[in-house]
């Protein structure tokens, strides 16, 4: 194998690949990436045996062939390279020559036949959505995902999809158990209803492949039995999906809430942050004293001090006062969108419903704590 | 170099620690003054020797000896079921007689305390080994018990002091003398040095608390973590670990763990054990108004080979009932029949202020909060009829089977004989003498 490539070209999808790699070191040649190339160019392939990302890059290709080197080592060295042209060559023990300007480098490398192949996942019955509302949905619902939760099947979202009048429904769905966050969106797709799990790990991948350049094409999503699949021109990224039954998190979403409040998100937003300064730090409890016209936000720690503030809100109803993890509901106002926003109340005891105003297809759910 | 001065002021701080004699022996011999300067034995229930009077000792009697072997060291020894509610008694009066000589003292087990006299030779009139004299003096004349102190510039020097002599033996260690007492004392006896500690200095020829404590500072830092490198600067007379006054109030964990004897193989009776510990465990977390996040179960059989396992809860707890459904799962993946078991426990930790409770979407809030009345209502009736007064199911074995055989015949003298108004579980917080006429 020997090629030249541009030093912006090949940093590209290194970068892709670093959160792919296995840090824990299970198997050496997982925190290894395979670099393959033939006339067309070079790819970049790197995977944990439950992700698998695979890049194609623009490449000046002398000689075809492929090598398995360090990905953290490879990007720490072509992050530093002084000159924009990089020549890659392989050399005998499997190790590789990288060449720029008068640095030389000799990485050792692995028999690139132990490499392990990403799933093949047939590619029919691919859904077209657009890149920007996939990044949207993600956002909007991974932050109330689990985190090495024993309930395994929290620590993924939830995809459901199914068949609208105006073409697909994709529902997305995250929840630890104490707050949870739905988002629906309609793209213009047909495909039979149908739900799976898809691990944490590869929906920040995701994310951030998403939020390179927003102005990009659509994305294309496939599944099969075991696997979910995203595609775009020259991008693949395969992942396992996670095996089990999701909570029935339908019955959990409040319907019947009858304390409304309409309050700028910027407002509360800023409040709850200075609010929580003085916060339990192993708690984060903020106190919420609702009444006509008025919230009052307060926190108490006796060995720090107190914090009160009011804002003006849109509210008739009668009187409440409810706790919540102050992180939790800045993680909601951060996933708003929308200027105002309307929180549904019923008692201190039951879930508190956010929405976007004017609009029931993104709902948050946060259950209080007590104060 | 053996004579070189580790420190050369005498008493930059003073730092008693104070020791009570064969304590559980004494305050038998205190209450029955006809027992004084005869050998005494507490532990009758157990079957083991808990504590014996230097009388006793004296025989060769040691802790942890078999009762039946005792006879034949010593067979004139008086033996006595222990009366663990007159030991605390004597131990609250103890630490209030401290209180009158320094506010700063701190309660480190039943029967030691440590006293922060720095600065007290001024409004004392005297030198500090007067004023550990007189607080010896004083407990033993209204307590009628003796006690050894250690005075020197730290606590773990301290506590090398009130262990050099014994009984009612007042060891002072100033700085200039901090190397006549380490000089001949295996490294392994100091205060927090364990076995494994001390094999590993033994390696690189440390063998006693003085070569430790010559030992280079470089040596120190490379090879030691943080306990032991403050004990060696405790060594050396700087004095690192502060006697904190305040009782506990806070608490990383909480463990309850209790012996029975003879070992039990019937499965009820031990898994009846370890849920009267997690009622005791999540007694005191209520208390102290916390709720863990994890909890620990372990078995010990009768060969002392525990085995225990840890387990997540979903959501932060103090209430047994919410917690015996795994408890079971952690018993039964523990417990192996037709196997001796001879003591349980269970440690709650990760714990978090109970106020601070994240309420959770898929289980029912509204029957979380009634758990919570419930147990509001069990502990109000706790501390108007005694503990244990409304108890679990699961642990009622414990209350039809005694914690010892033979504990029925082996009642402490407080138990049975009542004052008026005093019931099983409540009495007058008094100890009770006894005196034959």
């Amino acid at each position: 194998m020997k090629l030249r490539i541009k030093k912006d070209e090949i940093l590209r999808g290194l970068q892709r690949i670093q959160g792919v790699v296995d840090k824990k070191n299970t198997m050496p040649i997982l925190s290894n990436m395979l670099l393959s190339a033939d006339t067309k160019g070079v790819e970049i392939v790197a995977t944990d045996l439950e992700i698998g990302l695979r890049g194609r890059y623009v490449a000046d290709v002398e000689q075809p062939g492929a090598v398995t080197v360090s990905a953290k080592k490879m990007y720490e060295i072509v992050r530093e390279l002084p000159s924009e042209d990089i020549q890659i060559r392989a050399e005998e023990n499997n190790s590789v020559k990288i060449v720029s300007g008068q640095s030389q480098f000799k990485l050792v490398g692995l028999p690139k036949e132990e490499y392990p192949s990403m799933p093949d996942v047939a590619e029919e019955g691919m859904i077209s959505i657009a890149g920007e509302t996939l990044r949207d949905m993600i956002r909007k619902t991974i932050y109330a995902s689990g985190e090495n939760d024993a309930r395994y099947v929290l620590n993924g979202l939830f995809l459901h999809l199914s068949p609208a009048k105006s073409g697909l429904n994709i529902r997305m769905v995250g929840t630890d158990g104490h707050r949870l966050s739905l988002i629906d969106r309609t793209v213009d797709a047909t495909h039979k209803e149908e739900s799976v799990i898809i691990p944490k790990k590869a929906m920040l991948e995701l994310r951030r492949l998403l939020e390179e350049d927003a102005s990009q094409e659509g994305f294309q999503i496939g599944l099969s039995k075991n696997h979910a699949l995203f595609k775009r021109d020259g991008l693949v990224m395969v992942s396992k999906l996670i095996d089990g039954n999701y909570p029935n998190y339908q019955q959990v979403i409040p319907a019947k809430n009858t304390k409304l409040v309409a309050v700028s998100r910027d407002l509360f937003t800023h409040a709850v942050k200075r609010v929580s300064i003085l916060s339990k730090e192993k708690t984060n409890a903020v106190k919420l004293q609702l009444e006509k016209g008025t919230l009052l936000l307060s926190t108490n720690n006796p060995e720090v001090g107190e914090a009160n503030e009011e804002i003006a809100v849109d509210y008739q109803g009668d009187g409440l006062t409810i706790g919540f993890n102050s992180r939790y509901l800045l993680d909601v106002l951060m996933a708003m969108d929308t200027p105002t926003i309307t929180l549904e109340l019923h008692d201190p005891l039951s879930p508190c419903l956010v929405k976007e105003e004017g609009s029931d297809s993104y709902r948050c759910v946060v259950m209080p704590m007590r104060v | 170099m053996n004579d070189q001065f580790l420190s050369l002021s005498s008493w930059p701080r003073a730092i008693l620690h104070l020791d009570a004699d064969a304590f559980f022996a004494s305050c038998e011999q205190a209450i029955h003054p006809e027992l004084k300067g005869r050998p005494v034995i507490t532990g009758k229930e157990r079957g083991i020797v808990a504590a014996a009077s230097y009388e006793a000792k004296a025989k060769g009697v040691q802790r942890g000896v078999r009762l039946s072997d005792v006879k034949k060291l010593c067979p004139d020894a008086v033996i006595l079921p222990s009366d663990y509610e007159t030991y605390s008694l004597f131990s609250v009066r103890m630490f209030e007689i401290l209180r009158r000589f320094s506010p700063d003292v701190e309660e480190y087990s039943i029967d030691e305390a440590f006293v922060d006299l720095t600065g007290l030779r001024r409004s004392f009139h005297g030198p500090y080994e007067e004023i550990a004299r007189e607080m010896q003096e004083t407990i033993e004349r209204e307590l009628g018990i003796t006690v050894s102190v250690g005075v020197s510039l730290s606590k773990v020097l301290a506590k090398i002091g009130s262990k050099h002599k014994k009984p009612a033996g007042i060891t002072m260690i100033p700085g200039r003398e901090i190397h006549l007492f380490l000089r001949d004392l295996p490294v392994e006896k100091v205060w927090g040095i364990g076995p494994n500690t001390a094999a590993f200095l033994n390696k690189h020829n440390i063998r006693t608390a003085l070569q430790f404590a010559r030992a280079d500072e470089r040596f120190v830092e490379q090879n030691l973590s943080k306990p032991y490198r403050e004990i060696w600067h405790e060594l050396n007379g700087r004095s690192v670990y502060p006697v904190t006054v305040e009782t506990k109030d806070r608490y990383q964990s909480i463990s309850k763990a209790k012996t029975f004897t003879p070992a039990s193989m019937d499965e009820a009776f031990v898994f009846a054990q370890i849920a009267k510990n997690l009622e005791n465990a999540c007694i005191k977390a209520r208390r102290y108004r916390l709720a863990a996040t994890r909890l620990i179960v372990f078995l010990r059989q009768q060969d002392y080979t525990s085995s225990g396992v840890e387990l997540k809860l979903t959501r932060p707890t103090a209430y047994p009932a919410e917690l015996f459904g795994l408890l079971r799962d952690g018993f039964q993946r523990l417990f192996r029949p037709r196997t001796p078991y001879r003591q349980t426990g269970v440690v709650l930790c990760g714990l978090v202020p109970e106020s601070g409770i994240q309420y959770t979407l898929f289980e029912d809030t509204a029957r979380i909060e009634k758990m919570s009345r419930v147990y509001t209502a069990v502990d109000e009736v706790s501390k108007k009829f005694g503990k244990h007064t409304i108890q679990h199911a699961a642990s009622l074995a414990t209350k039809l089977q005694a914690q010892h055989e033979g504990e029925r015949g082996d009642v402490p003298l407080r138990k049975t004989g009542l004052f008026k108004g005093e019931s099983k579980r409540q009495r007058l917080g008094l100890p009770v003498l006894n005196i034959k006429v």
